[in-house]
């Protein structure tokens, strides 16, 4: 007896197969070589088959546009884009990583296998087709999490962070999946673009749709819930308020790679998946879900920017940070356009390069045990380590948003955008959040410049990795403030399924 | 039976499962012991799990099942993951009270 | 060489790069060549492309240089200009970009003898050239968001320059202050953007070339299919120009910049950045012409402003401060001028004034250089006979600002006092404008005089200090000031004084493509009012000196060449009846009484808004963060919560 393989197309989903074949081969390669020594094999391993994945990814970018695997997984610009700004994310954790545990001497080889099945969690996240796939993505990425946030020598903080991230996150979870259950409920499908088939969008790329009920744009309560309930398990990963709880205590205890990894790497993962489930499957709603979301953005915009405020350990409040950030992308999403959707890829990326340059510079400064992540310990800063004081005064004048940096350029487009549907009101209301934001990434600035040094604490030669990582990302900042045009070029095109 | 329909209403079980999600989360929110948290939210997820069967026999289609052997198979993941964390929380802590857990704050 | 424009800001960047890459590595002489031969030779460029311009002739005084696409929607060949990176050369940014160049190159200068002892002293050059290129980028934008980008640009170099001394204390809070008071402002300014972007969908002032949109100033008349909005750009960019020019309510953070180094003083915080928001009213003046409302508010904002900084300036003893306020009030004058809708008037007082008030600063700063950091008035004194140079080239900047008939002050006070009274005629709320500032004028003789009579006449009371004269390097810098602001003002003579017909003076014909209001106020007086009002503003201007000279000349041997020069003042107004020291503090007093309590409304009041906002912010902060208490079962809670929320709300939406 014999079973014909279907015909599938591996090609489509060739970069996470090159990440489960990463992960596979860091996970045999560390049972190998047992020993720290072997761990730095293990680190070039992943950054070489992200490197390979990514290139396969970037060779893939005029493929047409098609769904693959019975319709679960889209190969298409948006699923690329993604793709490429995940692995240089997880390459930088990787580098982080490798630093930082290097450092506290505690360095298992798990590490690195974890780190690449999560990372396929967020592809599949992007590449969705199916609330199913959204799902198994946002589950396969939360559960190499909820180890990777206790990773680390000291108990307290991380073992804490990695309960309430598990409990939390599995909570959450219940609602995504509730929430997909009332979709399916209420359409007969859970593909997404027979969802919107079926509540009366136009055209897309659509697979066979077979049981789906068509609707019509009328949603039914049922349907309604359900779209509720995906936004709280989705916007529990993308920190929005009020589902954001976790994410401050969660970046404090978390090692410092991985806090930055979740910071970038998760939300846009998150954002990735928002877009796709709104304006895939419920684009004919969008008059109700975008009055919803822009109310959402607000408050999650106002909470992150007055609570970072009070914050003196400067892990939490780039915690508090990025959910202002969260707000400020979720703007994009309410505008429900192309526009709005091409926003926010670029916002994806310019966010990437700020609070990945900021993430470096933590590292480069941090100490094994205490991690020396008070925001009073960077007093003094530019007077021992100028071009470090100077990269991370460019990143936080560039997370406040001070032209001509990215962060400048992408406020502009995502509150354009949201000005271009109608929502002046939400545009101004960001604006003044964000003004307050100047003052506690000013603090930091401040510290470093016009503080004395508490104490001589003798200099120690930063990794070099790291600060090529923090160097790059400061010239990123810039650059993308000031040439704007070949990102947005991009994320216009990456993002044409939208209308 | 007179009095009792011959089939029980897709109504019936959406009913049961909202219910249990309710249970499940007032029981996440009320309990102060780790597992008994994550109890509940595996009760959560198996409401869920009630309300996908339902749909799939209310459309006569089978990926309603299928949804809910996707959903179990990443619940084990999840469990077995929750389940070593909370036990090297006992270890560390001899207790999983989760409110002894509340150092990160403001 | 208009083609070169864009080597005007190029050059002062790369002039920036250069210092910082270098560092500590080049010679206190290679420094000072970098960053002042940068700045001069951004002057050369600009003089030369100003001159093609002026050759241009009147109707095309107009020039656009486009660089390359920078804000732009979509890809490849669809892609939309919406901002590009582009200049726009026109009488009014020609004038700017020569005051920028013109007047930075001699504070360059200057700054190598002040700044001489400095352990940072290429860090400082680099900041003041990285300074020059920002103001430069903003006056010479040709669209709204590049402007704001120069306008950012400018906020943080003045942070920078004014923290350069971290460490005192008082400095490093200052330039806190001033960047968080100026974000306040630019909220605004970023608030007016969008609302240009949601009504015409691009930021250029003209349109592009191939671009179907038109520019904002091409049609201003659309925003008027919405009132509200007619109103609230030109009301949300006044929040901008209170940030940045320093006006009522926003003024509090420029006395405090005080703290920085004198010549960042001179150049930032007198002489140009401030003056960033009366560049930006008078850039895009289109949108103020069409809501008469936003004028009268622009106007009374500028004309109180002006009274309230002047009579603080009286009570002041730190040098610095009194001349902060002064240029709090002398901005005031200008936003008095835009209200009135004569821009072209307000523009030439921003020139005149940055030569006075450039050498008034740097004048002080060789004052304070030469008493060993001293910047008390009560501890000077009788400094002219230490330091001869200075006090005169300070003398000539003193009379200037007062508007001593001839210098360039005069001219520029008046023409704008003029078309105050002018627009009163149609609008009569003006007229009330026009008597406030007539007051100014009047105090404002009265606080120049009192510095200069305490600080350089009378005995010296500054203990066992020497006083000494500054080195060349900062007196060849004043000296060409000084020329300047005598002769600044000599293009603006009203043709009623040269005894010709007409009204517009050369320098508003010249800014008149610019700068020409498109309203319909008509408001022409004739000579014999001009001459009147000139008349009554000389008069006011001497009666508030003289009443200076009662009150601070009365003690102490006075060189014989100071009682000439105050002798008509003392004849006129003090002579026979004011040499009562009773009567001057009858008048002097009161005077310094409502200074103080103004004083302590500015603490009081506009602190205690501010103060009153960021409690709000904090106690919101506050309680938000209580909730984050760290119990998990708190967080499932709000997330509970959270989600029932909105899965109602989601519901109710059916």
């Amino acid at each position: 007896m014999t079973f014909a393989l279907p015909a599938l197309d591996w090609w489509a989903i060739a970069p996470m197969l090159v990440l489960v074949l990463t992960g596979c081969a860091t996970l045999v390669a560390e049972l190998v070589r047992g020993d720290d020594a072997g761990r730095a094999p293990l680190a070039w391993l992943t950054v070489a088959g992200a490197s390979v994945s990514g290139g396969i990814a970037l060779g893939q970018w005029d493929d047409p546009a098609r769904l693959a695997f019975s319709d679960m997984v889209s190969s298409d610009r948006f699923t690329l884009f993604f793709t490429v700004l995940f692995l240089v994310v997880t390459c930088v954790t990787v580098l982080f990583a490798f630093e930082q545990l290097r450092r506290e001497d505690f360095h298992p080889g798990e590490f690195y296998p974890l780190l690449a099945f999560s990372t396929i969690g967020m592809v599949l996240m992007a590449a969705a087709a199916d609330l199913v796939i959204t799902f198994i993505g946002v589950e396969l990425l939360s559960i190499c999490l909820y180890i990777l946030v206790g990773f680390s020598r000291r108990r307290r903080e991380p073992e804490e962070s990695a309960i309430k991230y598990l409990l939390l996150g599995s909570f959450a979870s219940a609602f995504l999946l509730y929430g997909i259950a009332l979709v399916y409920g209420s359409t007969g499908t859970t593909s997404l673009a027979c969802v919107g088939r079926a509540l009366g969008a136009p055209g897309g790329l659509v697979g066979a749709c077979e049981g789906a009920v068509a609707t019509g744009s009328v949603a039914t309560g049922m349907l309604l819930a359900g779209i509720g309930l995906l936004v709280v398990g989705l916007g529990f990963k993308a920190a929005l308020v009020p589902f954001h709880s976790w994410a401050p205590d969660v970046y404090e205890g978390a090692p410092t790679a991985i806090t930055a990894f979740m910071s970038v790497g998760v939300k846009a993962a998150a954002f990735a998946a928002l877009l796709r489930v709104f304006l895939v499957a419920f684009p004919t709603l969008a008059p109700d879900w975008s009055v919803l979301l822009a109310v959402v953005a607000t408050v999650t915009m106002v909470t992150g920017n007055t609570v970072a405020l009070f914050q003196r350990n400067i892990k939490r409040m780039l915690g508090y940070s990025s959910i202002a950030h969260a707000g400020y992308l979720l703007v994009a999403i309410v505008a429900a356009s192309h526009a709005g959707a091409a926003s926010l890829l670029f916002y994806a990326v310019g966010y990437a390069a700020m609070n990945l340059g900021a993430f470096a510079i933590v590292v480069v400064l941090g100490r094994a045990g205490e991690e020396r992540v008070a925001i009073s310990d960077y007093a003094g800063l530019s007077q021992r380590q100028p071009l470090l004081a100077a990269l991370m005064a460019t990143f936080m004048f560039a997370l406040a948003g001070v032209p001509p940096t990215v962060g400048f350029v992408g406020k502009f487009y995502v509150f354009s955008a949201a000005v271009d549907a109608g929502y002046v009101w939400l545009a101004l209301a960001g604006l003044a959040s964000s003004v307050a934001s100047a003052y506690y990434y000013l603090r930091v600035v401040y510290q470093m410049y016009m503080v004395d040094p508490k104490e001589v604490v003798a200099s120690h030669s930063p990794h070099r990795w790291v600060s090529l990582v923090a160097t790059v990302a400061g010239f990123a900042v810039i650059a993308l403030g000031v040439f704007p045009g070949g990102i947005i070029g991009v994320a216009t095109a990456s993002t044409s399924f939208v209308r | 039976m007179p009095g009792f329909p011959e089939v029980v209403p897709t109504e019936a079980y959406l009913g049961l499962s909202a219910v249990l999600f309710g249970i499940g989360a007032l029981g996440v929110v009320l309990r102060k012991s780790a597992l008994t948290m994550f109890m509940s939210i595996e009760l959560m997820l198996n409401a869920v799990n009630l309300s996908l069967v339902a749909f799939g026999r209310q459309f006569g289609r089978l990926d309603g099942q299928v949804i809910v052997f996707f959903v179990m198979a990443v619940a084990a993941a999840e469990v077995a993951v929750g389940l070593a964390i909370i036990v090297d929380i006992y270890r560390s802590r001899r207790s999983v009270d989760i409110d002894d857990a509340s150092w990160l704050r403001g | 060489m208009i083609d070169l424009l864009w080597l005007v800001p190029v050059l002062p960047l790369a002039g920036a790069v250069a210092l910082l890459a270098g560092g500590r590595r080049l010679g206190r002489g290679a420094v000072v060549a970098t960053g002042t031969g940068s700045v001069a030779l951004a002057f050369v460029v600009a003089a030369g492309a100003v001159t093609d311009l002026v050759a241009n002739g009147p109707a095309m005084r107009g020039v656009e240089v486009h660089l390359f696409p920078w804000l732009a929607w979509g890809s490849g060949s669809d892609a939309v200009t919406v901002a590009e990176a582009g200049l726009l050369l026109d009488p009014l940014s020609a004038l700017m970009i020569l005051v920028v160049t013109g007047i930075g190159t001699l504070i360059h200068l200057y700054s190598s003898g002040y700044m001489a002892g400095d352990e940072g002293f290429a860090r400082y050059y680099a900041y003041l050239n990285l300074f020059t290129f920002s103001m430069l980028v903003l006056v010479l934008a040709n669209n709204l968001a590049l402007l704001f980008v120069g306008w950012e640009l400018v906020g943080f170099c003045s942070w920078a320059l004014i923290g350069f001394w971290f460490e005192r204390k008082a400095a490093a809070a200052a330039g806190q202050k001033a960047f968080i008071t100026n974000r306040v402002g630019d909220l605004g300014v970023l608030a007016a953007l969008f609302l240009v972007w949601a009504n015409w969908g691009t930021f250029s002032f003209h349109a592009l070339p191939g671009s179907t949109l038109p520019g904002v100033l091409d049609d201003p008349a659309r925003v008027l299919a919405t009132p509200l909005v007619a109103l609230a750009i030109p009301l949300l960019l006044l929040l901008g120009v209170t940030g940045k020019s320093a006006q009522i309510p926003l003024f509090t953070w420029l006395p405090d910049a005080m703290e920085g180094p004198t010549p960042v003083s001179a150049l930032i915080h007198a002489a140009t950045m401030v003056t960033g928001g009366v560049y930006l009213v008078a850039r895009v003046h289109p949108l103020f012409d069409q809501s008469p409302e936003a004028q009268l508010v622009l106007g009374t904002t500028g004309a109180v402003t002006a009274f309230v900084a002047a009579t603080i300036a009286t009570v002041q003893v730190d040098v610095k401060r009194v001349l902060a306020y002064s240029t709090v009030s002398q901005l005031g004058f200008m936003v008095l001028g835009l209200g009135a809708g004569a821009y072209g008037a307000a523009a030439f007082h921003l020139m005149t004034h940055a030569f006075f008030k450039a050498l008034l600063f740097l004048g002080a700063g060789a004052v304070i250089h030469g008493v060993a950091s001293q910047q008390d008035l009560r501890k000077m004194g009788g400094l002219i006979r230490y330091m001869p140079v200075t006090a005169w080239t300070f003398i000539v900047g003193w009379l200037a600002i007062i508007g001593v008939p001839g210098l360039s002050g005069f001219f520029s006070k008046d023409l704008i006092l003029a078309r105050a009274f002018g627009r009163g005629l149609v609008d009569p709320a003006f007229l009330v404008l026009f008597g406030v500032a007539l007051v100014t004028v009047g105090i404002t003789a009265f606080y120049m005089s009192r510095l200069v009579f305490l600080a350089f006449l009378g005995e010296y009371r500054g203990g066992s200090v020497h006083p000494h004269e500054a080195p060349p390097s900062m007196l060849v810098p004043l000296v060409v000031l000084a020329i300047g602001s005598i002769g600044a003002g000599w293009v603006g003579i009203p043709p009623f004084l040269l005894g010709e017909a007409g009204h517009a003076t050369v320098i508003e014909q010249f800014l008149a493509p610019a700068t020409l209001a498109t309203g319909t106020w008509e408001g022409t007086l004739d000579h014999s009012t001009e001459w009147i009002i000139t008349g009554l503003s000389v008069a006011i201007t001497l009666a508030g000196a003289g009443l200076a000279g009662v009150a601070y000349l009365g003690e102490g041997p006075i060189s014989p060449v100071v009682t000439e020069l105050v002798a008509p003042f003392r004849r006129l107004f003090a002579g026979r009846w004011f040499v009562d020291e009773a009567h001057g503090a009858l008048v002097i007093r009161p005077l310094a009484r409502v200074a103080s309590f103004l004083a302590s409304v500015d603490v009081g009041v506009v602190d205690g808004a501010v103060a009153l906002v960021v409690a709000g912010v904090r106690g919101i902060g506050a309680l938000l963060a209580r909730l984050q208490s760290g119990y998990v079962r708190g967080y499932a809670v709000t997330m509970l919560v959270g989600a029932v929320a909105v899965v109602a709300s989601a519901w109710a939406l059916r």
